[in-house]
């Protein structure tokens, strides 16, 4: 049952490391599908 | 679990042509010329009501009519040569030379012909068949243990017992297995959110549950890539097919009948589900990656481009589609794809998590704590379980002897 448990939380800290990183590097789609002229913020 | 394994795959198989957009598209295309001679050329209203129709039609007299020919249309002085039907069918065949301030080469494409058919399939037929494959896979089980029952363990417990997984093997398999129950039920609501659930939960709530979700979805998947990884460097030495899966399959390895076929660690329904797992997971994250970047990982037209070169799309009559589709259509095409394949994996994974839980005395075991008894393990792989019998087999505690009552 150790590893269910592991598996979940892996399962979380995986998908907050991907959400942070590939924000961080700009890959968030305000930054890859805009421009000067047009802003989706 | 054979035969449910090989009527779903035939069943999927048998619908492939009737589940694909383009493959329906193709179907009763009316191929009578049209007389244009009336409209000069121009369009007719047989045209229009084959389209509207669906059908497949000689499209050239529009799409290679797009130039600005100032003898065909006189007199526009403000326009050049070009008349506003001229721009528009320029604009539709990707033939206008369009100038854009962001979003690069993707952005020029201002009308795609796949956008309202992929829409009227994704909103119609998907979730029709998503529905039924999925409510039909779970109706299909109950109804299979309704009359088979939970397969028991024949005869007494032995109170000892053999290390099936370790506890590295159980974390790939359960990081998959979760992330797969997260990413479909995410899927399914933003597939399903706005026509099913808006109604019901209000617009507001479903908009921030498919908000939720998707956010969810994008970012859970990396686990699963990772968790597909782990399972398939850890296990496909042991998913080889071999001659003893013959055997397995002729006795439909003991799920329907009696007999307990001898098996290695895994027997052949399990590879069956291990190779499924791998090729469908791999299509899902391959057109997922796709989705999550899009227009930059567009390399699905590379693989239909592929795929056309061996003659593959041919046989299923989608030739056409490789050579030109453009970027918005391949996020179409990924789209449905990723769908499809979520869903087929979705009722072999539903056959799975039956076998292994309520449908099979002492399986769960196997993945729960790692440990299962020798009993079990005789019945299901006597072969694996005479390898590792003289190495690992632990001694029966104490409390166990004689454990089953």
């Amino acid at each position: 049952m150790k590893t269910i448990a592991a598996g979940f939380a892996a399962m979380i800290v995986i998908a907050f490391a991907a959400w942070f990183v590939l924000g961080e590097m700009g890959f968030s789609s305000a930054e890859q599908a805009t421009g000067q002229n047009v802003r989706l913020d | 679990m054979l035969r449910h394994f090989m009527a779903l795959l035939t069943f999927v198989l048998l619908s492939l042509p009737g589940i694909l957009p383009v493959a329906a598209l193709a179907q009763d295309s009316d191929t009578t010329a049209i007389d244009r001679s009336a409209t000069g050329g121009a369009q007719t209203l047989e045209d229009i009501l084959r389209r509207q129709r669906g059908e497949t039609i000689d499209d050239r007299f529009r799409s290679e009519n797009t130039g600005g020919n100032a003898v065909m249309a006189p007199g526009l002085g403000p326009l050049g040569g070009s008349s506003d039907p001229e721009l528009w069918r320029a604009l539709r065949y990707n033939k206008a030379d369009v100038t854009v301030s962001s979003g690069q080469e993707v952005a020029k494409v201002l009308v795609t012909d796949g956008g309202l058919k992929w829409l009227t399939w994704r909103e119609g037929r998907l979730q029709i068949w998503g529905f039924w494959m999925v409510v039909g896979t779970a109706g299909g089980l109950l109804a299979f243990y309704l009359l088979r029952g939970r397969i028991p363990i024949d005869g007494e417990l032995t109170g000892r017992t053999v290390t099936r997984f370790k506890a590295i093997e159980r974390f790939g398999h359960w990081l998959l297995g979760i992330s797969f129950l997260v990413l479909g039920l995410t899927g399914l609501f933003v597939l399903f959110g706005r026509k099913y659930l808006a109604p019901i939960l209000g617009k507001e709530f479903n908009a921030d549950l498919l908000w939720l979700s998707k956010l969810v979805h994008n970012n859970v998947a990396w686990a699963f890539m990772l968790g597909l990884v782990m399972v398939f460097v850890m296990w496909v030495i042991h998913n080889i097919p071999n001659r003893g899966d013959i055997t397995w399959l002729r006795q439909f390895g003991g799920i329907i009948g009696n007999a307990h076929p001898p098996a290695k660690k895994f027997n052949a329904g399990q590879k069956m589900i291990f190779w499924s797992v791998v090729i469908f997971g791999a299509v899902i994250s391959i057109t997922g990656l796709s989705l999550l970047f899009p227009y930059r990982l567009g390399f699905l037209a590379e693989i239909y481009g592929m795929m056309n070169d061996w003659g593959l799309m041919a046989m299923v009559g989608l030739e056409e589609r490789a050579a030109d589709m453009t970027a918005q259509e391949q996020m179409q095409m990924a789209q449905a794809w990723h769908a499809m394949a979520a869903f087929i994996l979705m009722m072999i994974v539903t056959a799975h998590v039956y076998i292994g839980s309520v449908g099979m005395e002492g399986a769960f075991d196997a993945m729960g704590s790692g440990e299962v008894d020798e009993a079990w393990a005789h019945q299901h792989h006597s072969i694996w379980l005479d390898e590792v019998r003289g190495s690992d087999a632990k001694p029966a505690a104490p409390e166990q002897e004689g454990a089953r009552k």
